[in-house]
């Protein structure tokens, strides 16, 4: 049989090919890619100037590498902190019974309907001088836990009434120990998918943010490219690498670890290992 | 219903069930329209930016030396404006009685137009554009979902099934910005942004003809986004229905495939896309918010961008007073109907 090429293995490569770019090659920069002026402005890509310039004097090439690498921290710091409320407050409310449950239940549901996106636009504009990169990171996932946290608390639910429970809780296992050995190996899977699950969210959010002009950082991300770019009209001058190559790397960083998403929920949930 | 009691009592009980759930419904909905204003009140009474020196920034801004005296004085009148001179707590109540009689005072980004005024010019557009793209996306994500999992081998729909795996993750604001590249650089043939200034909304084709040329990019750009959405969802529930029994059952008994996949399939399809769509309206807003700033759309979501860059709190407190009872209202409407669409569905009645 013939090994076949699958959306997969595509998948893989393009996020190792934008692992090695944001993460590796950004450290060779010959120069400060944030500086203004280092480059001739608004050249469109070549040879020298892979990516382009900016109107500001930038080297597209070296200031995207940056920024991808400060967008794919940014999401992979939300991300943490996600899954981690996620896990305790899916887990809490999952073992908890009678009021406590209800209680546990209706924030968990409360916060899976509450649109996120307005509320940080509202929150961002009214606290936008006082904004660092942690608590960008730390809002965002305040908006991002709920709904795999309702997956967490179902998972539990269920284990909750199985023998093996009642046989460790009668072997004298505490808490801590039933959910290290007998709980974490059946959410270990959620947890990773969870993870994936919220950074592209996150990624579209601080994206999102970002090119409403919210978020002003010295530190460059993806979004805030696009943001300088649309600030200095250039779709309508017709500088589209300057919005193009931004754009480009946001949609194959967002796919590529969507078709990752979907091969790891083939594996963990649908129990399928090809 | 016990079969002991007479059908008129039946009736009865019924009729009292069904009202008491809809009291209680209704009641819930208040709860959580006045938990949410009150969040958006104390919000923007805790922050930092003053709304009232943002505007005499502006205004001195223009030129015009003026002195601290008559800067005082004006910082005064607008302060009076508003009514933030007041106390906190009689400000919490104006606003309470300003959502009541639907009248938030004035706005300071556009002096001296009153805020219902604003958004009763501005809320058409919202809502045009947000029915329009709700429904073409909703009935054509399913239609084609499940036209796709029934047949599920066809090339056409494993076509469909990569296209909307790629387009679904694509935080919707890259998706605009694509199209709208697409659409005013390689084929330039988008002219909304800019220029054609307000229409006054109204019962006129022109009204019509504007909203159009206007929308539908923004439109087209929300309807992919979300079409992909639906037809996954679809496509899953319909891979699973078509293992079902019954399914098996219906092609045995030699029913058209037309009437398996619309009447057994797309029915049964039907009842958790509802509960979704409803779960969704929520984020609809957030839509509405990126389109309208990506392509400058005259809607509501374009104004609270405005509101929020100048601190118009009057503004900014009736637009989301209007989001939050419309979102509200909306999930009502369709809880109160659901058992009409399902009739398995139990609101926990007592007997």
């Amino acid at each position: 049989m013939k090994p076949k090429l699958k959306a997969k293995h595509v998948a893989i490569i393009i996020f190792a090919f934008i692992i090695v770019y944001s993460f590796i090659i950004s450290n060779f920069a010959p120069y400060d890619p944030t500086r203004w002026n280092t480059v001739p402005r608004d050249q469109p890509p070549s040879l020298k100037y892979p990516f382009g310039t900016t109107s500001l004097g930038q080297d597209l090439f070296w200031l995207c590498s940056l920024a991808l690498k400060n967008s794919i921290s940014m999401a992979v710091l939300t991300s943490t902190i996600g899954v981690v409320i996620a896990l305790l407050l899916g887990i809490i409310a999952g073992y908890v019974r009678g009021r406590a449950f209800a209680a546990m239940t209706f924030i968990i549901d409360s916060f899976c309907v509450i649109p996120a996106l307005p509320i940080l636009v509202l929150i961002f504009s009214l606290i936008r001088e006082s904004l660092s990169p942690l608590l960008i990171a730390l809002w965002i996932a305040v908006f991002s836990w709920a709904w795999p946290s309702r997956y967490v608390r179902s998972v539990v639910l269920s284990l909750r009434e199985r023998g093996f429970t009642y046989v460790a809780r009668f072997s004298g296992y505490g808490l801590i120990d039933l959910i290290r050995y007998h709980y974490l190996p059946y959410i270990f899977g959620l947890i990773v998918m969870s993870f994936f699950n919220i950074m592209i969210w996150a990624i579209g959010i601080e994206t999102t943010l970002a090119i409403f002009g919210l978020i002003s950082l010295a530190e460059p991300t993806l979004g805030l490219i696009i943001f300088w770019a649309m600030n200095y009209q250039a779709i309508p001058r017709n500088i589209w690498w300057w919005v193009f190559f931004p754009t480009l790397l946001l949609i194959l960083l967002c796919v590529s670890l969507y078709f990752i998403l979907l091969d790891l929920y083939r594996k963990y949930v649908l129990g399928l290992s090809q | 219903m016990p079969s002991h009691l007479g059908i008129r009592s039946s009736v009865k009980i019924v009729a009292r069930n069904v009202l008491t759930w809809i009291l209680r419904r209704l009641i819930v909905t208040i709860l959580v329209v006045l938990i949410g204003l009150t969040l958006l009140f104390v919000a923007t009474r805790i922050s930092p930016r003053d709304p009232a020196s943002e505007l005499i920034g502006r205004i001195t801004g223009y030129g015009g030396g003026l002195s601290g005296e008559e800067l005082e004085n004006m910082r005064r009148v607008v302060l009076q404006l508003y009514g933030l001179d007041k106390p906190i707590h009689e400000q919490y109540l104006d606003f309470l009685k300003g959502v009541l009689t639907w009248n938030f005072g004035p706005s300071l980004a556009f002096f001296p137009s009153q805020v219902q005024d604003i958004i009763s010019r501005n809320i058409w557009w919202t809502i045009l554009l947000m029915i329009t793209t709700l429904v073409i996306s909703w009935a054509a994500g399913i239609l084609l979902g499940v036209l796709a999992s029934y047949f599920e081998r066809s090339r056409l729909s494993k076509a469909f099934l990569v296209l909307s795996s790629a387009l679904y993750p694509l935080p919707y604001v890259i998706l605009a910005l694509v199209l709208f590249m697409i659409f005013s650089i390689l084929i330039p043939i988008y002219k909304g942004v800019g220029g054609t200034g307000f229409v006054q909304p109204s019962l006129s084709w022109d009204f019509v003809l504007a909203v159009i040329s206007r929308a539908w990019l923004p439109a087209l750009s929300l309807i992919v986004l979300w079409i992909a959405m639906w037809f996954l969802t679809t496509y899953l529930l319909g891979l699973s229905l078509k293992r079902e029994d019954y399914i098996f059952y219906a092609e045995v008994r030699g029913l058209s495939r037309g009437n398996i996949v619309l009447g057994y399939m797309g029915k049964n399809v039907l009842l958790p896309q509802i509960t979704a769509l409803i779960l969704n309206l929520g984020n609809m807003f957030s839509g509405a918010l990126v389109t309208e700033y990506m392509f400058s759309y005259p809607g509501l979501g374009y104004l609270m961008m405005l509101a929020l860059q100048r601190a118009d709190f009057n503004l900014l407190l009736g637009i989301c007073s209007y989001s939050i009872v419309g979102v509200a209202v909306a999930g009502l409407i369709l809880d109160t109907i659901y058992p009409l669409i399902d009739p398995r569905i139990r609101y926990g009645f007592k007997e």
